[in-house]
């Protein structure tokens, strides 16, 4: 038996296991799908820290395992992922996505464990292969959305596959110049090849501006699909980078930018799936700069907070699964009022969004503060206030938007039923795992990869429960003002544009009108002028009327003293000075 | 699959729809209690901070409050400049939305069979639509008409829809003015770019070519207000849209 194991690669259980779902069907399809995680979990924790297995292929010895301490954690929390997600999707019937889900996990896990390039090539881009299925289902499941779900597909793929492309020209370079294609710890300037493989690891962990495809994507893919792409490849790209890239300080301002960026988006999105895809960029923001301040406890900050992450995120994702499966929409407008059909949804989804906002006593909060509290060691007061501001917004986005909107709010009448009993099951898992590890937080500390530095840190300390209170629940209170004064921003159905423009908007519209980029910016940019030039007319013009218009209504004696005044002055300034 | 009722009687309120002010108050109260607490911790207790400034009374409160109301007046500025309708790149899927339950039949006048339409009544209500457009290629007028009816019988030919031949029904049932203004306000984004409300025809319950009622609805809810807000907005979008038409 141990035998045996020592000869499987992680992930293996699940690639090939993953074969025998279409020949089985019924109760034993499920079974099987639930049973293939729990088998390669169990053969995981078999491999002891250290164990290592080279094969040989075409000439290259390729290391395809290497267990250590920062691959192990995230081995498992794929496993526990592949094991929920399994439980979820069971009410699918078709095996395409069963097969594409063990597929992506099984590929995901290999990667994580690849001791060299060549290896780790191989398995990213089986990621992107196997995962793509799970948005075209969609399109299977609903002939309305077939077009949609196969442009949204081939975008997500095209992304995923330039990435794989880079990461190919890194290694062939890198190789080059260094004869070396082990998987280690590398600097920019290490090789001609490692900004390549830098990129390459950026598209896939959503770098601000290569982000996009994620919000593309991921809202589009089946109400379990969602949560299984959720789930591996950014966080994929995440043990990349710490494994690679560790301590590379552009990480730092790459990783603040990306958690305050995609905030905004995910106040204004009415989808609550992209906003929890918005917020999830926010969620890798923090994890991208603890492994480029890359001290111990920022590394282990990372690792954390990868491991809480995927399980809030998929709770919060399930919920809203559950929610798209009932209701057959997830748009925050047409929601509301649903915790009194679908209470216990309800209740683990408030612990998903409690954990992702980081309140004390879930998982989120425990994690969480070694990545802050590596950055204030490292005494940088900038991307200290902008992880203090986005803490702030994930509470706004994620942790009230999301539960506030689909099942509070106003009741939008809606009547149906609890979700399905074995996605509340999985939610269920979900939810005590997120009390687990924030009760607990010394259980997950023991697998980080410096078990040491995270035994002496607690986060359970007076004055960090403490600011992190106030500053929860003070912005609580922002929002409970802001709904009373009726200035909160309504929920409409949009499109709101973001980076994809360049590529869904722009590009085509270059090649399909032959215009220079000359040409097309001018053009832009004349519209830009058109556009302000008519608000003006329009505040001249049409708001005109004395009731509503801006410039109609009547001026006091006073204000127009004040503003002579105002004006007199300045001119006084610009005369003297 | 998806489980739904039928019959018209909302759900009685739950305890949080009773209780709004009951929370609103404790969250104030935990609030006060925190930063008494801070004040407290700050002459009794010692606090592990790593610059100095952190370790003034209450600055976590400070920094959560404004950075919340901060990010969400900003993120509704944004809106001017990055929303679009949700057609913007040609691919909606029209009919992929059930309809808003709540303008589908609130105080209807006759016989109303369901609140929410599941599944099955969605792909009834798709096919239907399809007609609809159909139809809607030969003679455009009955634009508006045509996916009403396409609608009404997806939901056994018995609903209200905020729409103008049924003005009065609208003034009738307070409840409909709230569904109206929030339909108005999804329709009035959609179809920000005019030549778009051919496409949707078919779906969800729109308000096109209706100024009287516009109006109408404005008198008789004071919610008004947040939606013309939202109205407003979409408006300049609808213009700016337009004038990019124009420019290209």
């Amino acid at each position: 038996m141990n035998e045996l194991a020592q000869q499987l690669f992680p992930g293996e259980i699940l690639l090939f296991g993953a074969m025998l779902v279409p020949f089985v069907k019924g109760k034993l399809r499920s079974a099987l799908v639930v049973l293939l995680p729990l088998l390669s979990l169990g053969h995981l924790l078999m491999l002891e820290l250290g164990h290592d297995a080279t094969v040989s292929l075409a000439g290259f010895t390729l290391h395809i395992v290497r267990v250590d301490a920062l691959s192990r954690i995230f081995g498992i929390v794929f496993h526990i992922a592949a094991l929920l997600c399994c439980i979820y999707a069971l009410h699918v019937k078709k095996a395409l996505e069963h097969v594409a889900t063990l597929v992506y996990a099984g590929s995901a896990i290999a990667a994580t464990f690849a001791g060299d390039l060549i290896s780790l090539f191989v398995f990213w881009e089986l990621t992107a292969l196997s995962s793509v299925f799970l948005i075209w289902a969609r399109g299977i499941d609903d002939p309305e959305r077939r077009e949609r779900a196969y442009e949204v597909g081939m975008r997500y793929l095209i992304v995923q596959v330039g990435s794989g492309v880079l990461l190919l020209m890194g290694i062939l370079l890198h190789l080059s110049d260094t004869g070396s294609y082990g998987f280690d710890r590398m600097a920019l300037d290490t090789s001609r090849g490692a900004p390549f493989i830098f990129v390459a690891f950026g598209i896939k962990a959503a770098f601000p501006l290569l982000h996009n495809w994620v919000q593309d994507a991921y809202p589009e893919a089946t109400v379990s699909g969602t949560v299984v792409l959720a789930s591996f490849t950014t966080k994929l790209a995440i043990y990349a980078l710490a494994r690679g890239f560790a301590g590379t300080e552009l990480l730092i301002p790459i990783g603040a930018v990306m958690t305050a960026f995609p905030i905004f988006y995910a106040v204004l999105e009415n989808d609550l799936r992209r906003v929890l895809a918005y917020s999830l960029n926010n969620q890798l923001g923090y994890m991208v700069v603890g492994i480029g301040v890359g001290t111990e406890l920022a590394l282990n900050g990372a690792a954390a907070h990868a491991f809480a992450h995927i399980l809030y995120k998929g709770l919060l994702l399930m919920s809203m699964g559950a929610v798209l499966y009932r209701t057959g929409t997830v748009e925050a407008s047409k929601l509301g009022g649903l915790h009194k059909s679908m209470p216990l949804t309800t209740f683990f989804c408030v612990i998903g969004a409690l954990s992702i906002s980081a309140f004390p006593g879930l998982s989120g909060f425990v994690t969480k503060s070694m990545i802050v509290s590596s950055v204030g060691e490292m005494h940088l007061p900038i991307i200290f206030g902008v992880l203090l501001f986005a803490s702030a917004g994930v509470c706004d986005h994620s942790g009230i938007k999301v539960p506030f909107f689909a099942f509070f709010a106003h009741d939008q009448g809606w009547k149906v039923k609890e979700a399905p009993k074995h996605m509340l099951v999985a939610m269920g898992i979900a939810a005590v795992l997120c009390i687990g590890i924030g009760v607990f937080p010394g259980l997950l500390y023991e697998y980080l990869p410096f078990p040491e530095v995270a035994a002496q840190y607690h986060a359970y300390e007076t004055t960090h429960v403490l600011t992190m209170l106030e500053l929860l629940m003070f912005a609580g209170l922002a929002f409970v003002v802001l709904m009373k004064l009726g200035v909160y921003p309504p929920e409409l159905p949009a499109v709101n544009v973001d980076s994809d423009w360049v590529y869904r908007k722009a590009a085509p519209e270059v090649v399909r009108d032959g215009y220079s980029l000359a040409t097309y910016a001018r053009l832009k940019a004349w519209s830009a002028v058109v556009a302000v030039r008519s608000a003006f007319l329009r505040l001249l013009s049409v708001h005109h009327q004395p009731p509503r218009g801006t410039l109609g209504e009547p001026w006091s004696p006073s204000a127009t003293t004040l503003w002579a005044a105002l004006l007199l002055g300045f001119m006084l300034l610009v005369h003297y000075a | 699959m998806s489980g739904h009722d039928h019959g018209n009687e909302p759900l009685p309120p739950s305890w949080f729809e009773k209780n709004v002010d009951t929370i609103v108050r404790g969250v104030i109260g935990i609030c006060v209690l925190l930063l008494v607490g801070d004040l407290v911790f700050h002459f009794v207790g010692h606090k592990h901070v790593h610059f100095a400034i952190e370790g003034w009374v209450g600055f976590y409160a400070v920094v959560g409050f404004i950075s919340y109301v901060g990010l969400v007046l900003t993120a509704k500025q944004l809106r001017k400049l990055v929303m679009r309708s949700p057609d913007f790149y040609g691919d909606e899927v029209a009919s992929a939305d059930p309809p808003h339950p709540h303008s589908v039949v609130v105080g209807s006048s006759s016989d109303a069979t369901s609140t929410v339409e599941g599944k099955k009544g969605l792909a009834q209500s798709r096919r239907d639509a399809e007609v609809a457009e159909e139809e809607e290629g030969e003679e455009s007028e009955l634009d508006a008409e045509s996916s009403s009816a396409a609608e009404s019988e997806s939901n056994g030919g018995s609903s209200v829809h905020v729409h103008g031949d049924e003005d009065e029904d609208v003034h009738e049932v307070d409840d409909t003015a709230e569904s109206a203004l929030d339909a108005e306000s999804s329709s009035a984004a959609e179809s920000s770019s005019a030549a778009e409300s051919e496409s949707n025809g078919g779906s969800s319950v729109h308000v096109h070519e209706d100024e009287d009622e516009d109006e109408d609805v404005h008198e008789v809810d004071d919610t008004a207000e947040s939606a013309s807000d939202a109205e407003s907005e979409s408006d300049e979008e609808s213009d700016d849209d337009d004038d990019e038409e124009e420019a290209r």
